[in-house]
C-alpha cells in the first residue's frame, strides 16, 4: 500500500518545557479513515499542526505523499485539504462565496471553481443555501460549510481536526456519512476525535493518543486483542462515598478502579477473576450495591487499560 | 498579488456596517458638530486687535521717496502702529509670514510695496490710512517743490501718487471656517482611524482561524499578506476618494490644482497608520489591548497634530497628522506645494521601515498567523 503520511519520532516542546508530543511514529496508508483518538490536550492538534506546517517540530520527520512536510510543496498542499477544530469561515460571505475563495486560493478559476463550489456544497447538503450568508447559518451548518471549503479543490488527504465539536446527533450523523461516502472514493482521512463512538463508527485504523505519546495502534479489533484477557464490571453503589478505592485497587486481579459518579468501574483479569473479593470489600463498607454488569469490551475499556484514565474526562 | 484575497478582503470589509461609520459617517457627522459647534473660534471679525507693527527696508542709495518715508516713519508712531527699519528683505518677509510683524515696506526705485499676511480688518483699515495718507503728503511735498507755486492752485496737477502705494498681500493665505478646517482634520482623522484596521486585520484572520487556513493553501505567505493589506487599502482609498468629493460639494474646501497630490498625501498616511497598526499587533503578539493602544497612539497624533483646535507649527511637527495636516491646508488655501512634497516622501520612508520591523518581527514568532 502506498504511505501518504508518515510520522517519525516526532517530538514538540513549547516553549517553557512542556511537550505536547512525544517520540511519536505513525504511518497512514492510502485508503484509511485513521481515527486519532485521545482525551483533550492529548496532542492531536499539536500534531496535525505540525504536519500543515503550522507550527514548527523539535525533532522528528513528517513525510506527506513521499515528500517532506517541512517546505512542502505546493503540489503536495493542493493534495491536502484540512478542516480545523474552530470553525474558519468568513460569516459576512455567503456560503457559495466562502467555497469558492478557498477553491480559489488552489488554483480553480472560473467555470471550474464554480462547478467545484456546487459540488462541495452538494456533499454537505448546503447547495440549497449557496446564497445565504454564513452568519445566518445554524451551528451545524456552519459546521458543515467548514468541510465543504476543504472539499472544493477535491484532496487526497483530508485532515479532520474534532470536526463534530458542539453540534446536534443529527449534523454529526450527516458529517459521519460524509466522511464515509468520500473515503469509499478513495480519499484518506485523518480523523481527530475524543469520541470513541465516531471512531469505532469510521475509522478502519484506530491510535490512541495521551499525553503527546501514542499508546496503541491498530484497528478497532486489534486494540481490543489487547484487553482479551480482561474483564469489565460496573457495580452501582447507593454511597460511593464509601467506597475504598485503594483496597479494591490491591486486590489481586484488579488491574484499573474508576468510580464515576454511583458507578464503579472495574476492569480486572479473567482468569483471576476477582469479582467475589471485590463485593466483599464493598458490603463490608457498607455502600449498599445495587447492581452488578459485566461490560462489553469497547474502546473506552481499551482506554482505560492503558491509560489508567476515562477518555473523555481526562486531562 | 493575489486577487482572490483582495477580492475576499473587499467583500468582507464592504459588509460590514462598522466600516461605513468609522470611515464616511463618523468623519462626516463630526465636521458637522466641531464646525457649528467651534464656529466663533474661527471667526476673526471682531473689532479688538493688536497693535500694528510695520518694519521697512530703504535702498542703499539715497532717494528722495525713501528719505521723505524715513522721516514719516519717525514721526509716525503711536500706541496703533510702530515702524521700525530693518536692513534684510528675506528676514522682513520671514517675519510678515511667522506673523511677528504685520506688514513690511520695501522702498525701492520710487515705489513702496508693502507684504503683509492675514491682517485683520482693523489691522488693514490702520495700514491703509498710514500709507495713503503718507502717499498723499509725499505727492503734494513733491509737487510743490517742483514748481514752487502756491498750494492752491497746485492743487488740480498734483500727481495720483497714491497708486506706488502697492498693497500686495504676501502668501495670500485664506483663514479656513471651522468647517473647511475639521474637514480638512476629520479626513485626516480618517486616514489615522486605519490604524486600528491594521491592527486588526491580521488579529480577525486569526481569531477566525481562516488565516491558518490559508497558510496551508499553495500560496506564498508574503502574498497572502500583501493582498490582505492591499484588499483593505483600495476600500480606503476609495472611502478617502468619496469623503474628498463629499466636502468639497457641501464643505466648500476647494482642493483646488493641487488635488492628486493632496490624495497622495492622504493616501501616503493611510499606508503609514496601517502599517503601524499591524506592526504594533505584531509586536504586541496579537494581546487583546492591541486596539486600545493602538486607539491611544491615534488620539494623541491628532491631538498633537492640532486636528481637534488649532496648535503651533512647533507642536504639530510631534505628529505625522500634523504634518499632514500642516502640508494640506498649506497647499489648499495658500497654493503652497513645496510644504506638501515632502510628507509623502517621509511617510512612505516611514511605511517602508515598518514593513521591515513587520517582517523581522513575524518571523522572530514564525509567521504572522
Amino acid at each position: 500500500m502506498t504511505k501518504i503520511v508518515e510520522l517519525k519520532e516526532l517530538t514538540k516542546k513549547f516553549p517553557g518545557g512542556k511537550i505536547a508530543v512525544d517520540n511519536l511514529s505513525l504511518t497512514v496508508e492510502k485508503g484509511d479513515i485513521i481515527g486519532f483518538l485521545g482525551p483533550n490536550g492529548a496532542g492531536k492538534s499539536t500534531t496535525i499542526n505540525m504536519m500543515m506546517d503550522l507550527i514548527g517540530i523539535t525533532s522528528g520527520t513528517i513525510t506527506l505523499f513521499g515528500e517532506s512536510a517541512r517546505h512542502k510543496s505546493n503540489r503536495i498542499r493542493s493534495k491536502i485539504g484540512m478542516i480545523p477544530q474552530e470553525i474558519a469561515i468568513y460569516e459576512d460571505l455567503t456560503a457559495f462565496e466562502n467555497v469558492a475563495f478557498f477553491g480559489g486560493l488552489y488554483g480553480l478559476r472560473g467555470k471550474m471553481l464554480k462547478a467545484a463550489s456546487l459540488r462541495a456544497l452538494r456533499y454537505v447538503a448546503l447547495e440549497k443555501n449557496a446564497k445565504e450568508k454564513a452568519e445566518n447559518f445554524s451551528g451545524g451548518m456552519k459546521r458543515r460549510l467548514n468541510i465543504a471549503c476543504a472539499l472544493v479543490h477535491e484532496p487526497e488527504l483530508i485532515i479532520m481536526d474534532e470536526p463534530t465539536v458542539g453540534i446536534d446527533p443529527q449534523s454529526r450523523n450527516f458529517i459521519l456519512g460524509v466522511i464515509e461516502t468520500l473515503n469509499k472514493k478513495g480519499i484518506t482521512i485523518i480523523y481527530s476525535t475524543h469520541y470513541m463512538e465516531e471512531v469505532e463508527r469510521i475509522s478502519n485504523k484506530i491510535a490512541i493518543i495521551d499525553h503527546g505519546k501514542l499508546i496503541a495502534c491498530g484497528s478497532e479489533a486489534e486494540l481490543i486483542n489487547l484487553v482479551t484477557n480482561t474483564q469489565n464490571f460496573s457495580i452501582e453503589v447507593l454511597y460511593p462515598e464509601k467506597v475504598e478505592l485503594q483496597k479494591l485497587r490491591a486486590l489481586n486481579g484488579v488491574q484499573q478502579v474508576q468510580l464515576e459518579g454511583q458507578i464503579l468501574h472495574i476492569i480486572a483479569n479473567a482468569e483471576k477473576n476477582p469479582l467475589d473479593d471485590v463485593l466483599k470489600i464493598l458490603i463490608a463498607a457498607e455502600v449498599a450495591v445495587k447492581a452488578v454488569d459485566q461490560d462489553k469490551i469497547n474502546l473506552e475499556t481499551v482506554f482505560l487499560m492503558l491509560t489508567g484514565r476515562k477518555l473523555r474526562d481526562a486531562k | 498579488m493575489n486577487w482572490g484575497i483582495i477580492k475576499k478582503q473587499l467583500l468582507v470589509e464592504l459588509r460590514t456596517f462598522g466600516t461605513y461609520i468609522w470611515l464616511i459617517l463618523f468623519p462626516l457627522a463630526m465636521i458637522m458638530v466641531l464646525g457649528n459647534v467651534l464656529t466663533n473660534v474661527f471667526n476673526k471679525t471682531v473689532l479688538k486687535t493688536e497693535k500694528v507693527t510695520v518694519i521697512y527696508q530703504l535702498p542703499e542709495k539715497q532717494q528722495p521717496l525713501a528719505a521723505a518715508f524715513a522721516n514719516f516713519a519717525q514721526n509716525a508712531g503711536s500706541r496703533y502702529i510702530t515702524f521700525k527699519q530693518i536692513s534684510n528683505k528675506e528676514v522682513a518677509l520671514k517675519k510678515v509670514q511667522r506673523g511677528s510683524k504685520t506688514a513690511a515696506a520695501i522702498i525701492d526705485n520710487g515705489r513702496i510695496i508693502v507684504y503683509t499676511h492675514n491682517p485683520d480688518v482693523l489691522q488693514s483699515s490702520i495700514l491703509a490710512a498710514h500709507f495713503q495718507g503718507f502717499a498723499k503728503e509725499y505727492a503734494i511735498s513733491a509737487t510743490l517743490a517742483q514748481s514752487g507755486t502756491a498750494t492752491a492752485q497746485l492743487n488740480d496737477k498734483v500727481p495720483d501718487y497714491t497708486k506706488q502705494v502697492k498693497v500686495e498681500k504676501n502668501n495670500g493665505v485664506k483663514q479656513p471656517s471651522a468647517f473647511q478646517y475639521y474637514a480638512i482634520s476629520m479626513i485626516t482623522m480618517s486616514c489615522l482611524i486605519t490604524m486600528i484596521i491594521g491592527a486588526r486585520l491580521f488579529s480577525m484572520e486569526r481569531q477566525r482561524r481562516t488565516l491558518a487556513r490559508m497558510y496551508i493553501a499553495p500560496v506564498p505567505k508574503f502574498q497572502i499578506i500583501i493582498s490582505n493589506f492591499l484588499g483593505s487599502f483600495i476600500l480606503r482609498a476609495c472611502s478617502l476618494l468619496l469623503l474628498m468629493f463629499v466636502v468639497s460639494k457641501f464643505f466648500a474646501v476647494n482642493w483646488g490644482s493641487n488635488v492628486i497630490l493632496i490624495f497622495v498625501t492622504f493616501l501616503s498616511l493611510i499606508m503609514f497608520a496601517m502599517l503601524l497598526g499591524i506592526a504594533i499587533d505584531i509586536l504586541a503578539k496579537g494581546a487583546r489591548g492591541v486596539t486600545t493602544i493602538t486607539s491611544i497612539v491615534m488620539q494623541l497624533f491628532l491631538f498633537f497634530g492640532g486636528a481637534y483646535f488649532p496648535v503651533s507649527h512647533n507642536q504639530a511637527m510631534f505628529s505625522p497628522a500634523g504634518w499632514v495636516l500642516i502640508a494640506v491646508r498649506e497647499a489648499v488655501y495658500a497654493k503652497q506645494v513645496t510644504t506638501i512634497a515632502w510628507v509623502p516622501g517621509i511617510l512612505l520612508l516611514l511605511s517602508s521601515l515598518l514593513v521591515i520591523v513587520c517582517v523581522a518581527f513575524s518571523r522572530r514568532r514564525g509567521g504572522v498567523a
